[in-house]
């Protein structure tokens, strides 16, 4: 079977990157293979790592409050590229109305603190687009 | 065979996944396409500075208008397969420049410091016309050398404060290297390093005489010596011809990997036993292995198949 590839990133000035590390392990853990870049990453970093790593999903942790803007330069410049095969989702601090906003933009989903691994990797592998 | 257009990051991408995938006739066409890339591979210990090392190295050779190809690979888990590739967060450097492709490969259950697929790879990157291939092994330890199979010039990274001079003797990566470096030279008796692999090193097969290297990789220092010897090294084996005996040793090994990567397999299939027998068929191992599992087997796992 196919590995199914993710790419786990911190966009901006947030630093608090627990979380991400810890996800990213989990999702090692489930068997996928996880890309992690790091804090600090631009929207132009994630998407061309995304693109060179040929990720089924990219996965961004946002706890900065700034989440409206790299969610829609993050989908700015995935759709420029043509990644329209490539999941996004996100994980953080987010308030409800924004879930929606970005469910709206296309986001796929915003797992919020306390979601349980096994919640997030279902999701991965009910709703990759590409044929695994 | 087929049309690649290689300033597209997207389609280069889906090549090297394709391979990974093992896609025979990739690897087929990658080989005949080879056009004689220069292949560096990087190893030492997990943490001595191998990615940033490497970020660094590969800007002197972007400077120079080459393009460079760089490949990282990381441990996959022998639990779930899965595995976390983190060799890019010190390669932050190279997004600002288009030449460089970068990807991280897993292990995916291979011991040796590469992938099964990993010369396919390289090769492909050879075939799609990149001139510098870096590869960075795993960084497990001693006995990671896979690596001598594929590069020309093969970079093991030390670092000061780890291990007395017992080390330097050892057989494995310090018998492969062509340059040592010795990294994080701030931070520790890296001199007392460098005389250690002075006195105990002794000449390559071929006749190289091993260069060793002070680098503080983070703050760039000691890099255009390193890319140097690199050079110079490189143009070692041009001039005594050895640069084909490294081919020749690239697809050998290619070639024992994929009959390993199709052993592996069916030895984790249903006809494990089978295989064991007609490979090892004049041997006593698989008569007594194979009934002390029948007795096991009876005894405890009540009908399991073991």
């Amino acid at each position: 079977m196919r590995k199914i590839r993710i790419l786990i990133a911190k966009p901006g000035l947030d630093g608090h990157d627990r979380g991400a590390k810890v996800l990213a392990r989990a999702l090692m853990e489930e068997g996928f293979e996880v890309i992690y870049t790091g804090i600090h990453q631009t929207a132009e970093d994630i998407v061309r790592t995304a693109i060179e790593e040929d990720v089924d999903v990219i996965g961004l942790s946002i706890l900065s409050g700034a989440h409206m803007y790299h969610f829609t330069r993050v989908l700015e410049l995935m759709k420029k590229n043509g990644l329209n095969d490539v999941l996004l989702i996100g994980g953080g601090i987010v308030p409800n109305d924004d879930r929606e906003k970005l469910r709206d933009m296309g986001v796929a989903e915003i797992f919020m603190p306390g979601t349980p691994i096994n919640e997030i990797s279902e999701f991965i592998r009910k709703n990759i687009k590409r044929p695994s | 065979m087929m049309e690649i257009n290689i300033n597209s990051k997207i389609e280069i991408a889906k090549l090297v996944t394709k391979i990974e995938n093992h896609d025979d006739d990739l690897s087929t066409w990658a080989i005949k396409n080879i056009k004689g890339a220069q292949i560096i591979g990087i190893t030492g210990v997990f943490g001595s500075g191998k990615s940033t090392l490497i970020s660094k190295l590969a800007v002197k050779f972007l400077s120079e208008g080459k393009r460079v190809a760089v490949l990282g690979v990381d441990p996959s888990s022998p639990f779930s397969g899965g595995a976390v590739l983190g060799d890019r967060i010190r390669m932050k450097d190279l997004n600002r420049y288009e030449n460089v492709y970068v990807r991280s490969l897993s292990s995916r259950g291979k011991v040796g410091g590469l992938s099964y697929f990993t010369a396919d790879v390289v090769n492909l990157f050879d075939a799609l016309g990149f001139d510098v291939i870096i590869i960075e092994t795993v960084g497990s330890g001693q006995d990671e050398i896979d690596i001598y199979n594929i590069a020309h010039t093969i970079v093991v990274i030390q670092v000061p404060t780890l291990g007395d001079e017992v080390q330097v003797i050892k057989a494995g990566q310090m018998e492969i290297g062509d340059i040592f470096v010795v990294n994080k030279a701030d931070q520790g008796p890296a001199d007392e390093k460098i005389r250690e692999i002075e006195t105990l090193i002794t000449p390559r097969e071929n006749g190289w005489i091993p260069k060793i290297i002070k680098t503080v990789a983070v703050r760039n220092q000691n890099i255009d010596e390193l890319k140097n010897a690199i050079e110079e090294h490189y143009s070692y084996l041009k001039k005594n011809n050895m640069l084909y005996e490294k081919l020749i040793l690239r697809l050998k090994y290619l070639l024992k990997q994929h009959i390993t990567f199709e052993l592996d397999n069916l030895m984790d299939s249903s006809i494990s036993s089978q295989i064991a027998e007609s490979l090892l068929k004049e041997k006593s191992i698989t008569g007594s292995v194979n009934e002390i599992l029948k007795i096991l087997g009876e005894k405890y796992g009540e009908g399991r198949n073991i």
